[in-house]
């Protein structure tokens, strides 16, 4: 069995960025994706709340 | 919704927008004074927002720390983290089992992530080991469990919520056409899950959970180290 895929998942638990300019438009995708994530469901929550 | 609720909301917004901008930004200013060192760059930029997460959750580590260290016997706090290490440890090599066994053409496909770490591993042992043993730990806690702990009070949804922010990070920077890209999501998925449900059976004490990570950590990071 190869067990390179197994090796891999025993891995450094760390979010690697791709450096600076070239990665600045997926940076700015992911973080508008997440700031939608938390906003969707704060506001999700605080509706059912009220 | 309330002022401090809001003021909470914002503040986690502003530490996300900081967290994708802050390497271009300290890039930049360096640039102008000549220093184009991508990767000194880089490390100055991490060191520079490492601090500023432990100053904005200082308090927060301050007493987490203390309730770890006052709570529970030395023994059981050794026998926290080893027993979670090693669980964390098994359950990742059953997803690599379980890769191979639905995915057998994935199995000479490096993770992306992983790539990147021993890309950086070859230009900066010094970096890796900052980046593997003290910001993924400490920051990457902070960042994506503590700050998202504080907006979404629902225990399900916010294990949810964070486990996929983290699963999102650390594989949206690979190439999302090749085949195990979900799933390595999956497996990051899964046990950033396990780690949120800890964090909760924990009393949300963030310290436990860098102590799992950085152990945890600790394994691959020999492994490399010793080029095995």
């Amino acid at each position: 069995m190869n067990t390179t895929r197994i090796n891999d998942l025993l891995n450094i638990l760390a979010v690697v960025q791709k450096p600076t300019t070239e990665a600045q438009s997926m940076n700015i995708i992911i973080f508008v994706i997440i700031v939608v994530i938390i906003l969707v469901i704060v506001s999700t929550l605080y509706a059912n709340k009220k | 919704m309330k002022f401090l609720e809001k003021k909470i909301l914002i503040k986690t917004l502003i530490i996300f927008a900081i967290y994708f901008s802050y390497t271009v930004i300290v890039s930049s200013l360096l640039g102008v004074f000549n220093l184009n060192d991508q990767i000194y760059n880089l490390f100055i930029a991490d060191l520079i927002f490492f601090f500023g997460m432990i100053c904005a959750y200082k308090n927060k580590i301050k007493d987490d720390y203390h309730e770890f260290l006052n709570k529970y016997k030395l023994k059981e706090k050794i026998l926290i983290i080893f027993k979670w290490v090693l669980l964390l440890f098994i359950f990742n090599l059953i997803m690599g089992f379980l890769t191979e066994i639905f995915l057998p053409s994935a199995a000479d496909g490096i993770d992306d992530n992983v790539n990147a770490l021993k890309s950086l591993f070859g230009v900066s042992t010094m970096y890796t080991i900052f980046k593997a043993m003290l910001f993924a730990p400490i920051v990457e806690e902070l960042l994506f469990r503590e700050s998202i702990s504080e907006c979404i009070n629902n225990k399900i949804v916010f294990m949810i919520t964070t486990s996929l922010i983290y699963a999102i990070m650390n594989t949206i920077y690979g190439d999302m056409s090749k085949t195990y890209m979900i799933l390595d999501f999956i497996s990051y998925f899964l046990f950033y899950l396990i780690l949120s449900g800890l964090y909760l059976k924990y009393n949300k004490n963030i310290v436990i959970i860098m102590f799992i990570k950085f152990f945890y950590n600790l394994i691959p990071l020999t492994i490399l180290l010793l080029g095995v």
